[in-house]
């Protein structure tokens, strides 16, 4: 397992100055920012700097943080709203960044869930499973990031190469490795919010 | 986790490892396998949630590469967090107010130097809808209003005024500064203490000198304008 620092204790650091711990909290929540963005379909330089935005916004109100296990919701609410202000395009996204405009757009509460909740609890539970695989760390880490992280078919043999392992040994590492993030996972709380019913994998492929 | 043997034939009733499940749940079984893994998850109950666990996890990574932002907006996001969270650990420090204001204004103007989206300097009074900056500089003693304006031939300018607590006027230098600290264009106040200084495209930061007629020397204050990396410089550039 990997030495993981929980979101409170890298909020503490960056109140003190540590610009390490600001690296590792960008590091951390930047795909859950990025994913909440490319939903929005944006030109890709009004998406960079919505990016831009949401971390400028929480360097700036770090200090006013309440709930510091309240980050991603934080992060995620506070990027929609960005991306509605900034298409504001549809009709639909102007009435929603309207009804959004009461409240401040520091406001650290949880996420807020006037929008839609099924997409907001998909983008949540993906970030629990980064969280689980930053937890999980080291080869284990490696190895599913590189069987499932590009979507496409993997390609054995690269990935034995690249990890330094032999072709056969993948299949009982992957089960060993799911294994321990699913155990990470579940202290995470990820199998309370994930549907009971067995389907294949395949069949869950599509967001 | 029990691991129950392991039978290659995948036939009715026949156990299954949890290599085998963490085949089915990849998507790298075949059919014959898969089968025989979700007839024994509907047998067995642990089978069934290690299943679901794993498939799940596995859901949540698949094209997770994908929702990796570009390099060098991540790379911003972290210099920006270098420049602006080192001021907060002088909390007490008599700059600290100046300090903590200019960071916000900082924040925001961010929108500044990107005059595509109609959106502009809010600062302090967080409406970021707005064109207008003001600051009450405790500890400076000052007053800064300003407003990012363009004007008709396209150069973005930063037009106020510097004041006392009083309103009396004061004299002020300011400069306009790149990353590298090269000085890109400066003004100073008129004897209004109105200013106007152009903001070019690789602007970082804004100083402020300051001096009252009575030889009072205000403290020097600096306005971040952005990143380290001048936005402008990824535009033609490709964002993935």
């Amino acid at each position: 397992m990997s030495s993981f620092e929980p979101d409170p204790t890298l909020i503490a650091r960056c109140r003190k100055g540590d610009t390490a711990s600001w690296s590792q909290l960008v590091d951390r929540y930047r795909r859950l920012v990025w994913s909440v963005i490319v939903k929005h379909h944006m030109r890709s330089e009004d998406a960079e700097d919505v990016f831009q935005h949401v971390f400028a916004t929480l360097v700036s109100n770090i200090d006013e943080i309440n709930d510091e296990n309240a980050l991603a919701s934080w992060l995620v609410t506070t990027t929609k709203r960005r991306c509605w202000r900034v298409t504001g395009q549809s009709r639909k996204s102007a009435e929603r960044a309207r009804s959004f405009e009461s409240d401040s757009e520091r406001s650290l509460d949880p996420v807020d869930t006037r929008d839609d909740p099924v997409e907001s609890r998909a983008q949540l539970e993906k970030q629990l499973v980064r969280e689980g695989l930053e937890r999980l760390g080291g080869k284990c880490k490696d190895l599913l990031e590189a069987l499932f992280g590009a979507g496409s078919e993997p390609n054995y043999t690269l990935i034995a190469e690249k990890l330094g392992i032999r072709i056969g040994s993948i299949g009982p590492t992957r089960a060993r490795c799911l294994e321990k993030l699913s155990a990470i996972l579940g202290r995470l709380g990820f199998s309370d919010t994930a549907s009971a019913s067995i389907t294949p994998a395949a069949s869950e492929d599509e967001e | 986790m029990t691991h129950t043997p392991h039978n290659p034939d995948h036939g009715p009733g026949s156990k299954v490892t949890i290599e085998q499940i963490a085949a089915v749940a990849s998507g790298a079984a075949g059919s014959d396998l898969a089968q025989a893994v979700i007839a024994a998850a509907a047998r067995d109950p642990h089978v069934g949630k290690v299943l679901t666990s794993f498939t799940h996890a596995v859901a949540a990574m698949r094209g997770d590469a994908a929702f990796e932002p570009p390099v060098d907006a991540v790379q911003r996001a972290k210099q920006l967090g270098a420049r602006l969270a080192p001021r907060r650990a002088a909390q007490r420090h008599p700059l600290a107010v100046l300090g903590e204001a200019f960071d916000r204004a900082g924040a925001v103007v961010l929108e500044w130097i990107n005059p595509d989206n109609g959106l502009a300097l809010a600062g302090v009074r967080d409406d970021r809808g707005a064109d207008l900056f003001e600051a009450v500089v405790a500890s400076a003693q000052i007053t800064i209003r300003a407003e990012r304006t363009t004007s008709q031939n396209g150069i973005v300018r930063l037009v106020g005024e510097i004041t006392r607590d009083d309103d009396m006027p004061i004299k002020a230098v300011l400069a306009v500064l790149d990353c590298s600290g090269i000085v890109l264009s400066t003004d100073s106040t008129d004897s209004l203490s109105m200013f106007a200084i152009a903001l070019p495209r690789d602007s970082f930061e804004v100083v402020v000198s300051a001096s009252a007629p009575d030889g009072t020397v205000h403290p020097t204050i600096v306005l971040p304008l952005g990143p380290d990396s001048p936005m402008n410089t990824r535009r033609g550039g490709s964002s993935e």
